[in-house]
């Protein structure tokens, strides 16, 4: 069984977490801190997510991590009622949500802080933060204005 | 020099549905088993191997692992395909590639999965989440992999203004093809008010817009057409691949109904057909929404159209158009990878007329649709009753 399967199974057993890499690191820093930055490429100047080595754009090497507005709009979304792994058993129903950032780059994301049958596609929304434990913070969004 | 004649000479099954009792490398070597037997070939005719690995029992060189077990030891080609839900149609092409280029004579395709009897419903979906999806920007999330498919469901139903009755026609259908087939894991006949009143699982799709979880083997021969005694054979074949992550997609609709289409175009243009000459379809149906993105891909109807033109009954046994007529993964089983090689193995079934209650009458061409990874991997292939034209000058233009 390698290191991916072990993760796999663990996932399955509770709540899965990210682990951070050397090119991610910045990204899952900054969450702690409450930040949500992203790469900026050099050449083309698109932000892009996940982190990644190249743009996927243009291949260009080079790239800054930028702070986002942390503001974007639903692009789809499904309320989940069946839990993943036992560790979302007390969270569902859950909303995961695509969200579309103002900086022009869509991620995978929870709605939190509003009835779940609330959200629409459309819906303005903004980053806030889930402290999981000491070591691991997301990035999920909450209604805007 | 003329090109080889193919063909598909042989089908077998394993244990599909709940349960399986055992191993998925039982499975892979009881279908293959079954295959050979029904294609009236020995182990010892092999020359060729593709697995298709299945979730649990997986290995980088799963298909050397099956060969061993099966005493095939020297073997002109082998691989696994690893292509999600699509494995089984890309390993048919590309068998049916390695058999016309004369690498090997015989390959034999297989695949199977445990994912009832391994790890048990309550954490299938986690573990094939892990395994296909990514453990830092998805799971941490909590979606299924059917949230993933939930999503792009959510987009449809947005942009073309669907209603859950209308598209709820697909798993009725299913379901009724299913009834027809004594092999089927859920035959129990359903109404559009079941599915539209069945449990939430991942909203906008609830329990009967979902596939099935089982236990199963599927395993194909391939092999030259004169040592075939039962053929169907290959027409066409396509295929198209895309993103990795949902959220860089450019759109959910258009993007993702163009790309299906480029894969179905290259089988069907190479096939010499049009819509019209397509006397049943597979499509491949993780959820029932992919049904319908398909026969869009495919070009039976436009844009947005599919869960109108699906009304009536239009899809099921008896009617204009047969989808997935033994049921598919929403109703026959979704052992996983063995899922849509069902849907090959039913195509194959229904050209050689043996179907029984279910038998589409006259059934020459069969369009199967392969789809995987969220819509985004895609393997089209286009099955005839009857050799395919010898003479392409009116398709090339030549």
């Amino acid at each position: 069984m390698g290191l991916d399967d072990i993760r796999v199974f663990a996932a399955a057993a509770d709540r899965p977490l990210p682990t951070p890499d050397e090119v991610s690191e910045p990204f899952w820093s900054a969450a702690r801190e409450h930040q949500l930055v992203l790469q900026r490429c050099a050449r083309c100047n698109r932000v892009r997510y996940y982190p990644t080595v190249r743009c996927p754009h243009c291949h260009g090497a080079d790239a800054a991590w930028e702070p986002m507005s942390g503001a974007g709009t639903v692009y789809s979304y499904s309320v989940v009622h069946r839990a993943l792994a036992p560790g979302f058993s007390e969270r569902v129903p859950l909303v995961v949500v695509i969200v579309d950032l103002d900086e022009g780059v869509r991620m995978m994301s929870n709605v939190v802080g509003c009835d779940p049958d609330a959200v629409t596609i459309g819906m303005p929304v903004r980053v806030t933060w889930e402290d999981v434990d000491d070591a691991h913070t997301l990035p999920v969004f909450e209604p805007r204005g | 020099m003329s090109e080889r004649e193919v063909a598909i000479a042989g089908v077998g099954e394993a244990r599909i549905g709940r349960d399986a009792g055992c191993s998925s490398w039982e499975l892979h070597i009881e279908a293959i088993e079954a295959a050979l037997a029904d294609a009236g070939l020995e182990l010892s005719d092999v020359d060729g191997l593709i697995s298709c690995p299945s979730t649990i029992d997986d290995h980088p060189r799963h298909h050397v692992l099956l060969a061993e077990q099966l005493g095939l030891n020297a073997l002109r080609y082998m691989d696994s395909s690893r292509v999600g839900g699509a494995s089984s149609t890309s390993a048919v092409r590309d068998a049916v590639n390695i058999v016309r280029a004369g690498i090997a004579n015989t390959v034999v395709v297989s695949s199977a999965d445990t994912q009832r009897n391994t790890v048990g419903r309550a954490q299938a979906p986690a573990i094939k989440m892990g395994h296909y999806h990514n453990l830092d920007y998805e799971l941490p999330f909590g979606p299924l992999i059917i949230s993933l498919y939930a999503l792009i469901a959510q987009r449809w139903i947005h942009e073309y203004g669907w209603s859950p009755e209308e598209i709820a026609e697909v798993a009725v259908a299913q379901r009724h093809n299913a009834s027809l087939h004594p092999g089927a894991q859920a035959r129990s006949l359903i109404t559009v008010e079941d599915v539209v009143g069945s449990r939430p699982i991942t909203m906008p799709l609830r329990m009967l817009n979902c596939s099935l979880i089982s236990d199963g083997g599927a395993a194909m021969v391939i092999t030259r057409g004169e040592r075939a005694r039962a053929p169907a054979y290959v027409h066409g074949m396509g295929s198209a691949y895309s993103y990795y992550f949902c959220w860089n997609l450019p759109d959910y609709t258009d993007f993702l109904r163009e790309l299906a289409a480029t894969s179905a175009r290259t089988a069907f243009g190479m096939a010499g057909i049009e819509t019209a000459d397509v006397d049943l379809v597979f499509a491949g149906d993780p959820v029932d929404l992919t049904t319908l993105i398909s026969l869009e891909a495919m070009g039976f109807c436009g844009p947005g159209e599919s869960a109108a033109f699906v009304a009536g009954g239009r899809t099921r046994v008896g009617g204009d158009l047969p989808v997935n007529t033994h049921g598919g993964c929403l109703s026959y089983a979704h052992p996983g990878a063995p899922g849509q090689h069902l849907h090959m193995i039913e195509a194959v079934r229904q050209l050689r007329g043996e179907c029984g209650d279910r038998q589409v009458s006259g059934a020459r061409i069969a369009a199967v649709h392969g789809n995987a990874g969220v819509f985004t991997s895609h393997c089209t292939l286009v099955l005839g009753k009857d050799p395919p034209r010898r003479d392409r000058s009116d398709i090339d233009g030549a």
